[in-house]
């Protein structure tokens, strides 16, 4: 079956949608590579599109300009690792140059996944949530949130290292990056319930099934952005 | 055309297939239920596709030109935007390209003319058209043998562009004030045209990393100067360099081209030919050397004679640089979507 991807990317009852998402794809010499990536502009502080919009943005040139070169001598972890953080560093240092310059704070959550063959490597800063729907609905990172306020994040504060987790994509998996708006009314269940593989046939019927998640969550009075990614690896 | 499950249905029209999705949503091949005549019919149903698909129809309800699809209709319902428009039948450009880079100059120009005379018919309307994401996936080929080109879901009139806030375009293709949120005008287009131009002479895809068209420096030694030149002056990182819009470019484009003999590429083809007949020389030597020795005699000078082609066999084989470089590493991209509502390029 052919890979395929759906997104969801509303305000909510916000005037502005600062949640920003990068699908990018390319074939190369060692097979598909493939990065989704969510980013959740802090609400709280100024210009939170800005700051998820500029390492959605940051992120996709690392991933044409930077990845094929560290993929090219095979695929490590640590490589990858490094690479990531470099580049990670250098976003964060611009965001709080930006923020000291303009007098504001501009910060951003990230969860980024990245499948490579049928490997996948999460990278996670901040509280949305990445799951690996199979045959049960796995949630993949650990939110980094303290009551209603985020602990890690990129742009505010000092750095701080993306926890990383990684696997392999073992027979039929999706994947599903959720904001956090998508999490305070709904529940896995509702989720894991919409999105079953059985249910999803391709783009259209996971778009629906994201409108309608995001449906049901604004009527259970979700006020925040909502938006998600879900990923079939084909 | 890709798989046919699961179609939806629209009234008036028959979907017989799906002709390519893209980041924005799905194109769909369908006949008029009455007519009996093919439509492509492009859909969306999130709020932001269905904005895009609403300013592509605005751009294309003037256009009469035969070589851009002509709009048939436009259908709103609660779920989804419908675009029915003319389809054409054929090839797309970056196909025919992907079989044939590089180009012999007079082809390259010829087929940049083809080009440069649709987007000059934009750039001429009274509100005056940019395209803004052209690139050779938006050029076909049709049957009879002219060059169409499509997808104006980008395409904005001069007027609009002052109030326009979102990154669109083709890394690679669209041009720099394009790419970092500056107000993008007819030397996009040119930039564009000129980044296509570049891809037939060099052989070398823009939309690669690291998304830079390739500049007259990279061009076969069988390109004359004038059109190193030219190619220059399209690719120029100061929108003010270029030709203001594909109009002037028109004039600018050579009737004759003065070709030097295309020495590198001679000796390329022989350089194959050699390599070629080597491995194959090696490959029956070492079959030979097999055969004498199952048959129980020996042959030393033979072993060394055939172990020193190897060596050299190997390195001639580094030397042809076929250890892979990223840009032969990275064969294509698939997805390249961003969703945000950050304003222009960086901070």
């Amino acid at each position: 079956m052919a890979a395929f991807y759906a997104v969801l990317h509303e305000c909510g009852r916000r005037s502005m949608n600062q949640d920003s998402i990068a699908m990018q794809r390319i074939e190369t010499g060692i097979g598909e590579v493939t990065l989704a990536l969510l980013c959740d502009g802090m609400g709280g502080m100024d210009r939170g599109e800005v700051a998820s919009g500029y390492v959605a943005e940051r992120l996709s040139i690392w991933f044409y300009d930077v990845l094929p070169g560290v993929l090219q001598t095979g695929i490590y972890a640590a490589k990858l690792r490094k690479s990531l953080q470099r580049t990670l560093f250098r976003i964060h240092e611009d965001l709080r140059q930006y923020g000291e310059r303009k007098g504001i704070r501009c910060g951003t959550t990230m969860t980024m996944l990245l499948v490579i063959g049928r490997r996948w490597y999460c990278y996670h800063l901040g509280d949305s949530v990445a799951f690996l729907l199979g045959k049960k609905c796995r949630r993949i990172t650990t939110g980094h949130a303290l009551g209603s306020g985020v602990t890690r994040c990129i742009g505010i504060g000092r750095y701080h290292q993306p926890e990383e987790k990684r696997g392999r994509v073992s027979g039929k998996a999706d994947f599903l990056l959720t904001s956090d708006g998508m999490q305070h009314h709904l529940k896995e269940t509702d989720l894991y319930h919409a999105l079953q593989r059985e249910r999803i046939g391709d783009r259209e019927q996971a778009g629906k099934a994201l409108r309608a998640l995001a449906k049901t969550a604004a009527r259970r009075g979700e006020q925040d952005n909502l938006s998600a990614v879900f990923f079939r690896c084909g | 055309m890709q798989g046919t499950k699961d179609l939806p249905v629209v009234p008036g029209y028959r979907i017989l297939g799906i002709l390519g999705r893209g980041g924005m949503g799905c194109v769909y091949l369908a006949e008029h239920e009455e007519l009996h005549k093919k439509y492509a019919l492009k859909h969306a149903a999130g709020e932001v596709e269905r904005e895009q698909l609403r300013r592509e129809a605005a751009a294309m309800r003037d256009l009469t030109d035969r070589r851009i699809p002509y709009l048939v209709d436009l259908r709103e319902s609660r779920e989804a935007t419908w675009l029915v428009m003319e389809y054409v039948e054929g090839v797309s450009l970056a196909e025919e390209l992907k079989k044939s880079v590089p180009l012999e100059e007079e082809a390259a120009i010829g087929l940049l003319r083809e080009m440069a005379e649709i987007v000059a018919y934009l750039h001429r309307q009274r509100n005056v058209l940019i395209h803004r994401d052209l690139k050779p996936e938006n050029f076909v080929r049709a049957k009879d043998g002219s060059l169409h080109l499509l997808d104006f879901g980008t395409a904005l009139s001069e007027i609009a562009l002052l109030r326009k806030k979102e990154l669109c375009g083709t890394p690679g293709y669209a041009a720099p004030e394009q790419m970092h949120g500056g107000i993008a005008g007819t030397e996009a287009d040119v930039y564009a045209l000129g980044a296509v131009f570049s891809y037939m002479l060099t052989g070398v895809e823009p939309a690669l990393p690291p998304f830079h068209p390739a500049g007259a420096e990279d061009c076969p030694e069988a390109v004359s100067a004038d059109t190193g030149r030219l190619l220059t002056q399209l690719i120029a990182a100061a929108p003010e360099r270029r030709p203001q819009d594909a109009v002037r470019l028109l004039e600018r484009l050579p009737v004759e081209t003065h070709r030097k003999k295309p020495v590198r590429e001679m000796l390329a083809q022989i350089e194959e030919r050699l390599y070629q007949i080597f491995m194959w020389g090696l490959v029956t030597a070492a079959c030979w050397l097999l055969r004498q020795r199952t048959a129980g005699q020996a042959v030393p000078q033979a072993e060394f004679v055939c172990g020193g082609m190897c060596l050299f066999g190997l390195f001639w084989y580094l030397l042809r640089g076929c250890v892979p470089g990223r840009e032969r590493f990275v064969k294509n991209r698939v997805w390249n979507v961003i969703y945000t509502e950050k304003d222009g390029y960086g901070l």
